[in-house]
């Protein structure tokens, strides 16, 4: 073991100079590094981890990766109107948006990161830990953070702003580390896609340890959309980090469908009364895929009110993992707090695990959770079919009805094409019909 | 009387053409579910354009054997055959019959949150066109099939776009089968119980958009506990239905004498033997 630690510590040396940042930031990097490698990756000990076995992740990344040397790649279409950051995993961040107007400002991590002292605000944002972190992934991105994308809206911005975050995995089994920082000043609103994708739609091993750290001012409004559609067996683990201001509202959407593991934390915190918080994900397995939707919400002002939802559909030896924890602190009265997660198993050997964690210090406040799982209803199989649907059509259009409320603008009725492919709800509706086709077009089993 | 071997007297030369084989001709029907025998030797024969009505008191079977005929997997058929224009309908997947023209009114239509009743309609219409070798409709030409029929069942537009039964009305139900019907086009109908639940004026209404489907080619079995269905689709053949099997079969003059006498007069004339089963 100490072995172990002791060449992780020696590979670190090995690559720090290559790492972007003032001697401050390496002091950082390496008090990460000391806290990382006491605890370890996280493993079956840890509670929030049980059933979601990472494993042992290549995690020291290669030279291509922090050199920043690999080759640019052709990203796909960014949304349509949106401003665009690309971030390949091996070549720098790329900002995508020729003018930048005044209320919005768009740069690159690794900037930040040579500004040093410069930015110091935007530091100590940037290195800022959620109170209920617990594990080590994020001291790990802390020491090997490469790059990702600067996000600042700024008041005086209109209100159906975009921005695509876009990130391509290298084939190989490269470990992949990007931290986004986004920040809304108060009033402002934002529609924020992060979008997971390969290079060139090769399958990927990688293992992506991704952060981003969001800050909403008062009354701020974001839209936070996450679609992960990797082919291959990558381990990608990301977290979203919020804080919200006063009456800020913080909509989350998330889509899991690549990946061998999958996991995607929301930490959100409340740093002032009357936020709105709605968690919505969805889960697709097939094979022996695992998908892990981690939330906690940490009411600690009153009169808040979230709302969770988070769905799953196994198929095969499949398996999807929710952790949905609530901690309303004392003081914070009036919170209306909500969760449920519901997951329809296509196969008898895929796994659904579902926990609901409610934890109240709070009087007058109103908390409801529930989980259900079980198999497509038979009767409304029996239904279908009697209209002249193959067991698989049947499936597919219940499946659709099944997931369409979790998914942002719902689900489009077909695959969409062409223009139509540039839409937020395109993004989603994409790859869920593709899930789905395979599907539809499944015989009776 | 000879209950047991009763057969409508329906040849299978009764069509027009004079060649073309029985609609539906049901054999000896014994059917299980979960280990109870509710059709004991049921006997059924039905032609092109016929419209049979099957009534019986609760519990005699009859939305059995229209789920039998729909092909639903909790019922067990134990013996005798069911043959459908020549082919042996057992055999044959839910959704082969409901292609080859085999459709079930069911008596409480299944609610599916999310799906809109367009969606739904226009997937099972395309599969059923497939399957006839037709071309599929696009949305355009969906909507307009669509629209004639639901103006005939008085039903806003906007039933296709609301969730697939979820929330409809008990009489917004029964239009809606009745509206998936006429858009399917069956050979073969059999309406369970579709008068069930229905306030007169839905009566109506869904009893005229049935009659309206009603063609020289299309047959149409019609399960009921009440008359009052069957004065606005009056059919050609009436059977008493009771015990799992069926004791006593006639033309429409059947249904008054049962509306006013109800079924114990049938029940007694039946051999002390019946009830038990063949």
């Amino acid at each position: 073991m100490f072995d172990s630690l002791s060449r992780s510590m020696e590979s670190f040396h090995e690559l720090l100079p290559y790492l972007p940042g003032s001697t401050l930031i390496h002091a950082s990097r390496q008090r990460a590094m000391e806290r990382f490698l006491t605890r370890g990756l996280p493993g079956r000990r840890d509670e929030d981890w049980k059933n979601t076995p990472l494993g042992s992740p290549p995690i020291h990344p290669g030279l291509a990766f922090l050199a920043g040397e690999g080759s640019a790649w052709r990203e796909p279409p960014m949304l349509a109107g949106a401003f665009g950051v690309a971030f390949s995993g091996t070549a720098a961040a790329r900002v995508l948006a020729p003018e930048q107007p005044d209320w919005l400002e768009l740069g690159t991590i690794a900037s930040v990161l040579e500004q040093g002292s410069h930015s110091h605000d935007l530091l100590s944002l940037l290195l800022q830990r959620p109170s209920s972190l617990e594990d080590s992934l994020d001291d790990l991105n802390t020491a090997y953070l490469r790059d990702g994308a600067l996000l600042r809206v700024r008041s005086g911005a209109p209100e159906n702003v975009v921005v695509h975050l876009l990130t391509g995995l290298p084939p190989g089994r490269d470990a992949i580390y990007g931290r986004h920082l986004v920040v809304l000043e108060p009033g402002t609103s934002l529609t924020l896609v992060e979008h997971l994708v390969s290079v060139d739609g090769a399958e990927t091993g990688a293992f992506v340890n991704g952060v981003t750290k969001l800050y909403l001012g008062h009354g701020a409004n974001l839209e936070h959309l996450f679609v992960q559609e990797v082919p291959g067996d990558a381990s990608l683990v990301n977290s979203a980090h919020v804080w919200q201001g006063t009456e800020s509202s913080y909509t989350l959407r998330s889509l899991l469908v690549g990946g061998a593991l999958a996991r995607l934390e929301a930490r959100v915190q409340s740093s002032g009364p009357g936020t709105i918080t709605d968690l919505r994900g969805l889960a697709m397995g097939r094979g022996q895929q695992l998908h892990d939707h981690f939330t906690l919400v940490e009411h600690a002002h009153e009169g808040g009110k979230s709302f969770q939802s988070f769905k799953s559909v196994l198929e095969h030896q499949s398996r999807s993992v929710f952790n949905g924890k609530v901690l309303i602190e004392p003081g914070a009265t009036g919170v209306d707090a909500r969760q449920g997660s519901r997951s329809v198993l296509l196969s008898d050997m895929a796994t659904a695990h579902s926990r609901p964690q409610l934890e109240i210090y709070a009087d007058d406040v109103k908390c409801s959770h529930g989980a259900t799982v079980g198999e497509l209803d038979q009767d409304a199989m029996f239904y279908l079919r009697s209209r002249g649907l193959s067991t698989g059509q049947a499936r597919a259009l219940m499946l659709r009805a099944f997931v369409a409320d979790v998914l942002p603008g719902g689900l489009l009725e077909t695959v969409p094409r062409g223009e139509d492919m540039q839409s937020t709800t395109a993004l989603f509706s994409g790859p869920v019909h593709r899930w789905l086709e395979r599907i539809s077009k499944q015989e009776d089993s | 009387m000879s209950v047991d071997n009763w057969k409508t007297p329906t040849s299978p030369s009764v069509g027009s053409s004079g060649k073309e084989p029985i609609m539906l001709s049901i054999r000896n029907l014994h059917v299980s579910v979960e280990g109870d025998e509710i059709l004991r030797g049921l006997n059924l024969e039905v032609g092109p354009g016929q419209v049979h009505a099957i009534m019986g008191p609760n519990g005699s079977g009859k939305s059995t054997l229209a789920n039998v005929i729909a092909g639903h997997g909790d019922y067990l058929v134990t013996g005798g055959s069911i043959t459908y224009l020549g082919r042996n309908l057992l055999e044959m997947p839910v959704e082969e019959r409901a292609r080859e023209g085999v459709f079930l009114s069911f008596q409480y239509p299944v609610e599916i949150p999310g799906l809109s009743t367009a969606q739904f309609m226009r997937s099972a219409l395309n599969s059923v066109l497939q399957a006839r070798g037709e071309a599929p409709v696009d949305a355009f030409d969906f909507m307009e099939r669509a629209g004639r029929h639901l103006d005939l069942l008085e039903m806003d537009r906007s039933f296709l776009s609301r969730s697939l039964n979820e929330g409809f009305s008990g009489g917004e139900k029964k239009r809606n089968e009745v509206f998936q019907m006429a858009m399917l086009e069956p050979k073969l109908a059999v309406l369970d119980e579709t008068d069930s639940g229905l306030d007169i004026d839905s009566l109506r209404i869904v009893a005229r958009g049935v009659q309206a489907l009603r063609t020289p080619r299309r047959s149409m079995i019609v399960i009921t506990h009440y008359q009052r269905l069957l004065d606005h689709l009056v059919p050609d053949f009436t059977h008493v239905l009771a015990h799992g099997r069926i004791i006593r079969s006639g033309g429409r003059e059947l249904v008054r004498q049962v509306e006013e006498r109800g079924y114990g007069w049938l029940l007694e004339e039946l051999p002390a033997s019946a009830p038990a089963g063949a």
